[in-house]
């Protein structure tokens, strides 16, 4: 694959056989040496040869090998000519990240990590099959969920009215269609709403080690040494199954529109068909039951900390600092050619990372650009990071999402076999509880690259702007 | 089994289509839990429609994938009875998970047709299927 170096951290791909645009990948010259040895750059080739896609097939430097899409995948699509994949959302739709601040410093909360991660991991359902006693949903309040997202959480009781202005689209896709969601996508969610999952989703206690840039920083509530709560959640099961049925229905509409698919998993439909309303539709009720998830595990951070701190919720603060998502299909306007036109974005392991000034953009934050967050792996980091122009002007307003695996499962199982990671980790000072027997092993932190690597990427190239390093004291795992 | 970074691959081979699908769904539940405790004694029925063999064993697996998910159903042994190009029917036995016998052992989220492939060889059938976990 022949990649042309533009800048230090931006490499284009020529168009080549059935490419319509080239394709753009930030990243260092180490990564792409890495990149090489995989597929995700030809996945990067394929997804430039879909109808309609628009500027570049663009690719994040935690891109790695998916199926279809290469994961830290962006591309853009004309409404009239282009289409919807939901390979190019991915299977977990509205996979995303929520961050809360607290009023506490590391200092305060030290001694009690071990009572608070416990009792976390008890009141946030994890892994495979588990579910709170008291929530139990019939299909009718799955729908209800599916259309208003958040807000349903919100006012059943889970979290406070003002969390809502601080999640990306208001915690609501415009556009759900409960109908255009099959029963069996329904009854998987029905047990699964207020559940993190297993595999990477996280829930993690930390503590703001470090501030990059101190105007956004106050903008965004964040001071040194301060306990934040991340989130890692997205749809669960409905997410899986919406996905899995529409794959079925675009394999058969790729047939009856004629496009070519290099690979089965790119399957789609023109954006104005109505195999691609009705998967638009869907996606949106899953993205919204995401959203509601983690607003509902919101609030059970919160009864955590208020009974293992005996804190009211005045002194603890835990507001929602930003929810982003990071697999997801949106209808955006952004500049092509000088022209403001609307584009179907799709982000597959990619994060929106609005400039300053964006209507989209919460008030409080307008003025530094839109919160952008980032986990890393369990025993290192994560970063805060805000919004740029250069995401607008280049991205359409899109950064990284993560660290991406450097080594398989099978891989990091094999070289985490026989080893105590639960006591390695609390020798570094972080609690970790997980409910799977391999979910461990399979996390372990060197299964990951440095996320700092990928933040000095999308920061040096202009892409999203560093505001805070968090560190881990305290981990729940699926 | 063969490695991806963010998934899990299973590659199949066998004598004939009807044991290569069988054997795909042994494999699948496999990763799914523990197979020493499951006992064959109740049925599910599974059919499948799909525009190629590929694709019927993606909707095939995913059937199986379906039941663990929606009813806990940890499948043991496979038999398909009616395969074409592009319908499948077949029969799973096993019992519904036991929290106090069975072992899960891994989520999977989804049976993807990234480089699915289903060939014929000179041999027999081989098969390709990532999974999403």
């Amino acid at each position: 694959m022949d990649l042309i170096r533009e800048s230090e951290y931006r490499w284009e791909m020529k168009p080549s056989g059935a490419m319509r645009v080239p394709g753009r990948i930030y990243a260092s010259a180490e990564m792409i040496d890495a990149l090489r040895e995989d597929e995700s750059l030809k996945q990067v080739a394929n997804v430039a040869t879909l109808p309609g896609i628009v500027g570049a097939s663009i690719a994040m430097p935690d891109m790695h090998w998916g199926y279809g899409f290469p994961i830290g995948g962006v591309a853009a699509f004309d409404p009239d000519e282009g289409v919807v994949s939901p390979g190019g959302v991915g299977y977990d739709i509205n996979c995303g990240v929520r961050l809360l601040r607290s009023e506490a410093t590391a200092a305060q909360v030290r001694d009690r990590m071990k009572d608070l991660v416990v009792s976390l991991f008890r009141n946030i359902p994890s892994g495979v099959g588990s579910a709170r006693r008291d929530v139990r949903l019939n299909a009718s309040q799955v729908r209800k969920v599916l259309e208003q997202g958040a807000a349903w959480a919100v006012s059943n009781g889970y979290g406070r009215g003002e969390d809502l202005d601080r999640i990306e689209a208001g915690g609501c896709i415009p556009g759900p269609d409960p109908d255009c969601v099959s029963a069996r996508a329904i009854e998987r969610g029905r047990t699964q709403l207020g559940t993190l999952g297993s595999g990477n989703h996280f829930g993690e206690i930390q503590r703001v080690a470090e501030i990059f840039d101190d105007e956004a920083a106050a903008a965004l509530g964040l001071f040194p040494d301060q306990i934040t709560v991340t989130l890692h959640s997205g749809s669960r099961g409905l997410g899986y199954q919406v996905c899995d049925d529409y794959l079925q229905v675009m394999l058969e509409a790729a047939r009856t529109y004629g496009i070519h698919l290099p690979d089965k998993q790119l399957c789609c439909a023109p954006i104005k068909s109505k195999e691609a309303k009705r998967y638009l539709g869907a996606m949106a009720a899953a993205a919204n039951f995401a959203f509601a998830n983690r607003q509902m595990m919101t609030h059970w951070v919160r009864v955590t900390f208020e009974e293992v701190l005996g804190m009211g919720p005045a002194d603890l603060g835990l507001d929602v600092v930003y929810d982003v998502c990071h697999n997801i299909a949106k209808f955006e306007r952004h500049r092509v050619g000088g022209v403001e036109k609307t584009l179907c974005v799709h982000r597959k392991g990619a994060t929106r990372a609005f400039a300053p000034g964006h209507p989209e953009v919460p008030a409080a934050y307008r003025a530094v650009g839109q919160p952008v967050l980032i986990p890393g792996d369990m025993g290192r980091y994560s970063y805060v990071l805000v919004g740029t122009e250069g995401a607008q002007r280049e991205t359409w307003g899109s950064t990284c999402h993560g660290a991406g695996r450097r080594m398989s499962r099978a891989a990091a199982s094999k070289s985490a076999r026989g080893r105590p990671i639960v006591r390695e980790l609390e020798d570094r000072g972080i609690i970790v509880r997980s409910e799977g027997r391999n979910t461990l092993a399979e996390e372990i932190p060197e299964a990951y690259k440095d996320v700092a690597e990928v933040v000095d990427v999308v920061h040096g190239a202009g892409i999203a702007k560093k505001v805070a390093k968090l560190v881990p004291m305290g981990v729940i795992k699926g | 089994m063969f490695p991806h970074t963010a998934d899990v691959g299973l590659e199949i081979r066998a004598p004939d289509q009807e044991t290569l699908f069988e054997t795909a769904g042994e494999a699948l539940c496999a990763l799914l839990a523990e197979p020493g405790g499951i006992a064959a004694r109740e049925e599910r029925r599974i059919e499948a429609t799909g525009g190629d063999r590929e694709e019927l064993m993606v909707r095939w697996l995913s059937e199986i994938l379906y039941l663990h998910e929606a009813e806990g159903f940890l499948a043991r042994r496979f038999r398909v009875t009616t395969i074409a190009s592009d319908r499948l029917e077949g029969i799973v036995a096993g019992e519904p998970y036991d929290p106090g016998r069975h072992v899960i052992l891994a989520q999977i989220k989804a049976v993807t047709y990234h480089q699915i492939r289903v060939a014929r060889e000179q041999d027999g059938w081989s098969a390709r299927v990532i999974l999403d976990v």
